[in-house]
C-alpha cells in the first residue's frame, strides 16, 4: 500500500510541467552529446551539476537523469551512421548497426537500436523500482565495518575492470581516495592538507573535481582532431519503428540482454561496454544464424542496445540502497543528490520517499521521452554528428569555467577544474584510468567515515573485518580480484614455457631422426 | 633509456608527491576522542599509493631490461612526426588559451560574457583550419553560446558571473 502511495507521490513530482520540460530538454541534449563521438553523457552531467544548484531537487535530478538516459542512447546514432561508437557502451552496436546502415537501411538499424534501448532501459527501471526498496531495508542492518568492506571491494572491482593494468588502476583509485581526504576530517573536523589556506580548509568542491576530470581531459584529447568533420552515411530514415513481429521473434534475446545489462549494472565498475559485449556474444551463441552476426543482424543490435541501456537501472540499485556509486555516472548522480541534501543510502527511502520514487520514475519518463525524440528528430540528431570539434570545444570549456564558478562564487573552484583537468589528462596519457580515481574521490570519505566509526565501536580492533561474515566475504572477493591476474599471468608463462619446451624437444627429435 | 624514463617517471612523480603528503600528515593532531585520529586513513592511503608506485617502477625497470635483451626493431607507427608536432602545438595552445582565459577572469574586471565571447572566437579559429570560411560558424557558435549562458545562468538561475 505504502509502495503504491509513494509511487503516486513520485509520479506527481515527475509530471510537474517544469520537471517534464527539463526531462525533455535534458534528453534532447543528452542524445546530441551522446551522438558526437568524444563527448560523453558523463561530461554533460558533470557540466550540468552546477546548474542544478539553483533548481529545485526534483528539477535538478530530472535534468541529470535525462542527460544520462539520452546520452547512453545517443551513442547508437554515430555507431550506426559512422561506425564509431558515440559512447564507449555502443561499441557492440557498430558490429551490426553499421553494416545494416551501409546496406541502405540506416532507418531500420536506428529503429532496432531505439526499440532495444527503450525495452532494455524499461526492464532495468522496473527492476530498480521493485528491488531497491527491499534491498534498502536489508542495507539498514549493515555495520560500519561491513559498509567499509563493501566500499573497498567496489573500488577493487572498479580498478580491476578498467582498461588498464591493475596496479595503475589501483594507483589511480588510491590517488582519488587521497584527494577525498583533503579538507575536514569526517569525525572530529580537523582540517587536513589545507596548508593553512582558508580556501582549502573546507576541501575541494566535488563538482569542480568531477568537471575537471570528466570534461577537460576529454576535450584536450579531442583537440587533436578538432578541424576534422565526420562523414556519415547519407540516407532517408523511413520505417524507423520495428514491427511487432520482429520484436516478438527477438523477445527472448531482448529479455536475456536486458537481464544481463541489469545484472552487470549491479556489479561496481564493470560498465555498459562489457554488458553490451557480453549480451552480444550470448545472442550470437544462442542464435540459429550466428553467421549473420557482423553483417547487419537485427539480434546483434537488439542485444547490444538493450544491455547497455539496462545497465543504467542496475547501477542505480547500489547507489540508492547503499549510497555506493558503481560507475562514474552514478558518482555524478550521487553528487547531484548530495547537493540537494539527499544522502543516498538505506534511509533515503524512509526520509524522502517522494523524491526517491520521483528519481526512479524520472528514468522511466526519460526513457519514454527518449523514444519519442529519437523517432521524431532522428534527422537533426544525425546531422549533429557532422559538427566539427572546433565549434564544440571552446563553448564547452567556457561553460566548464562558469559552471565551476557559480557553484560557490569562488575563483578557487575554477583553478580546481583547471588543475584536475590537467592532472586527468596527464594520468590518461600515461594509462592511469580516470574512473577509479573519480570513484575514489567519491567513495574515500564514505570508506573513512565507516572505518573510523567501526574502529571507535570496536575500541581500535580490526578483528570485526575478519569476524563479521559479510566483511569476510567481501574481503575474500577483493583478495581474489587482486591475486587472480598474477596467478593467470604466471600460469600463462608456465604454459608458454611448456609449449616452447615441447616444440624444441619435437624439433630436436626430428633433427635426430 | 628514453623509453625507460617515459615509463618510470609517472610512478616516480606520484611516489614523490605521496611521500611529501605522508611527511606533511604528521603535522595533524594526534587522536583524542577515538582510536585512530585524523592522520590514520590518509597515511594508509599514501602508503598504499607509494607501494603501488614502487611496483610500477619495478615493472618499468623489468620491462626495459627484458626489451634490451630482445632486438629492438624500429617500427613505423604511421603517424608522421610533423602531424604529431602540430597536434602538440594545438594541445599546448588550448591549454594556454584556457589558462589565459582563467587568469583574465581572476585578475581583471572585464565582464565574463565579453571575455567568453572573445575566448571562444579566438580558440575556435585557432583549432579550425584557419580559413575565412570558418569565421561565420565560429562567430555564430560564440554568439549562440554567450546568449545561452546569459539566458541559463543570469536570467533563469540568477547566478553571479565572475
Amino acid at each position: 500500500m505504502f509502495f503504491l502511495e509513494h509511487i503516486g507521490l513520485g509520479l506527481q513530482l515527475v509530471l510537474q510541467p517544469s520537471v517534464f520540460l527539463l526531462i525533455l530538454i535534458g534528453t534532447a541534449i543528452g542524445i546530441c552529446v551522446g551522438t558526437i563521438p568524444g563527448l560523453t553523457a558523463m561530461m554533460a552531467i558533470a557540466i550540468a551539476i552546477p546548474i542544478t544548484y539553483s533548481l529545485g531537487p526534483m528539477q535538478g535530478l530530472a535534468l541529470l537523469i535525462s542527460l544520462y538516459v539520452g546520452g547512453m542512447t545517443g551513442g547508437l546514432v554515430s555507431a550506426v551512421l559512422l561506425n564509431i561508437p558515440g559512447t564507449p557502451s555502443s561499441i557492440a552496436t557498430t558490429f551490426d548497426g553499421y553494416p545494416l546502415a551501409a546496406r541502405g537501411k540506416p532507418g531500420k538499424a536506428l529503429g532496432y537500436g531505439i526499440a532495444a534501448s527503450f525495452l532494455g532501459g524499461g526492464f532495468s527501471y522496473f527492476c530498480l523500482l521493485l528491488l531497491a526498496p527491499t534491498l534498502a531495508e536489508v542495507a539498514l542492518s549493515l555495520s560500519p565495518f561491513e559498509i567499509f568492506a563493501i566500499v573497498m571491494c567496489a573500488l577493487v572491482m572498479i580498478a580491476d575492470n578498467s582498461q588498464s593494468s591493475l596496479s595503475k588502476a589501483l594507483t589511480a583509485g588510491s590517488v582519488g581516495l587521497f584527494v577525498g581526504t583533503i579538507g575536514p576530517d569526517p569525525i572530529v573536523g580537523v582540517p587536513r592538507f589545507d596548508f593553512d589556506s582558508p580556501q582549502l580548509s573546507g576541501g575541494f568542491v566535488k563538482v569542480s573535481i568531477l568537471i575537471g576530470l570528466f570534461a577537460i581531459p576529454q576535450l584536450l584529447s579531442d583537440v587533436r582532431h578538432a578541424h576534422e568533420a565526420e562523414k556519415t552515411i547519407d540516407a532517408t530514415y523511413r520505417d524507423i519503428l520495428p514491427k511487432l513481429r520482429e520484436l516478438g521473434q527477438s523477445a527472448v534475446n531482448l529479455i536475456r540482454s536486458s537481464f544481463i545489462g541489469t545484472l552487470i549494472g549491479l556489479v561496481p565498475g564493470v560498465g555498459a561496454s562489457t554488458a553490451a559485449l557480453l549480451a552480444y556474444n550470448q545472442a550470437k551463441l544462442a542464435s540459429k544464424h550466428p553467421e549473420k552476426f557482423g553483417k547487419g543482424a537485427r539480434d546483434g543490435i537488439f542485444a547490444s542496445e538493450a544491455a547497455n541501456n539496462a545497465v543504467i537501472g542496475g547501477a542505480m540499485i547500489p547507489l540508492l540502497t547503499l549510497g555506493l556509486p558503481g560507475c562514474p555516472a552514478a558518482a555524478l548522480l550521487l553528487a547531484g543528490l548530495t547537493i540537494n541534501n539527499l544522502i543516498p543510502g538505506p534511509l533515503l527511502f524512509t526520509n524522502s520517499p517522494d523524491i526517491t520514487y520521483g528519481f526512479i520514475l524520472a528514468f522511466m519518463v526519460s526513457n519514454v521521452v527518449m523514444v519519442g525524440l529519437m523517432i521524431i528528430l532522428i534527422k537533426p540528431f544525425a546531422m549533429v554528428v557532422r559538427i566539427p570539434k572546433y565549434l564544440l570545444i571552446p563553448p564547452i570549456l567556457a561553460i566548464c569555467v562558469i559552471g565551476a564558478y557559480v557553484t560557490n562564487n569562488r575563483f578557487i573552484d575554477i583553478w580546481v577544474v583547471f588543475g584536475f583537468g590537467l592532472l586527468g589528462y596527464w594520468m590518461k596519457k600515461h594509462a592511469y584510468p580516470l574512473a577509479p580515481m573519480v570513484l575514489g574521490v567519491i567513495l574515500g570519505p564514505i570508506a573513512e567515515l565507516h572505518l573510523r566509526r567501526g574502529l571507535t565501536a570496536s575500541k581500535g580492533s580490526f578483528m570485526p573485518l575478519v569476524n563479521e561474515p559479510v566483511c569476510l566475504v567481501f574481503l575474500i572477493i577483493s583478495v581474489i580480484i587482486l591475486v587472480y591476474p598474477f596467478v593467470r599471468e604466471h600460469s600463462r608463462k608456465v604454459h608458454l614455457a611448456q609449449s616452447d619446451a615441447d616444440g624444441s624437444s619435437a624439433g630436436s627429435n626430428r633433427g635426430g631422426a | 633509456m628514453k623509453a625507460m624514463f617515459k615509463k618510470f617517471y609517472p610512478p616516480a612523480l606520484i611516489f614523490a608527491v605521496a611521500a611529501f603528503f605522508y611527511w606533511y600528515s604528521f603535522s595533524f593532531p594526534p587522536p583524542r576522542f577515538e582510536p585512530m585520529g585524523p592522520r590514520f586513513f590518509p597515511q594508509c592511503i599514501l602508503i598504499a599509493t607509494m607501494c603501488l608506485c614502487v611496483l610500477e617502477m619495478g615493472k618499468a625497470a623489468y620491462q626495459t631490461f627484458r626489451n634490451s635483451l630482445v632486438e629492438n626493431k624500429a617500427r613505423p607507427d604511421g603517424h608522421p612526426s610533423s602531424r604529431r608536432s602540430e597536434e602538440t602545438v594545438l594541445l599546448l595552445t588550448t591549454i594556454l588559451f584556457l589558462l589565459g582565459f582563467i587568469l583574465t577572469i581572476v585578475f581583471t574586471d572585464i565582464p565574463f560574457l565579453l571575455l567568453a565571447f572573445v575566448f571562444m572566437i579566438l580558440l575556435g579559429f585557432v583549432l579550425s583550419k584557419r580559413t575565412t570560411q570558418v569565421i561565420r560558424p565560429v562567430l555564430g557558435m560564440a554568439t549562440g553560446t554567450v546568449a545561452a549562458i546569459y539566458l541559463v545562468f543570469d536570467v533563469i538561475l540568477k547566478a553571479f558571473f565572475p
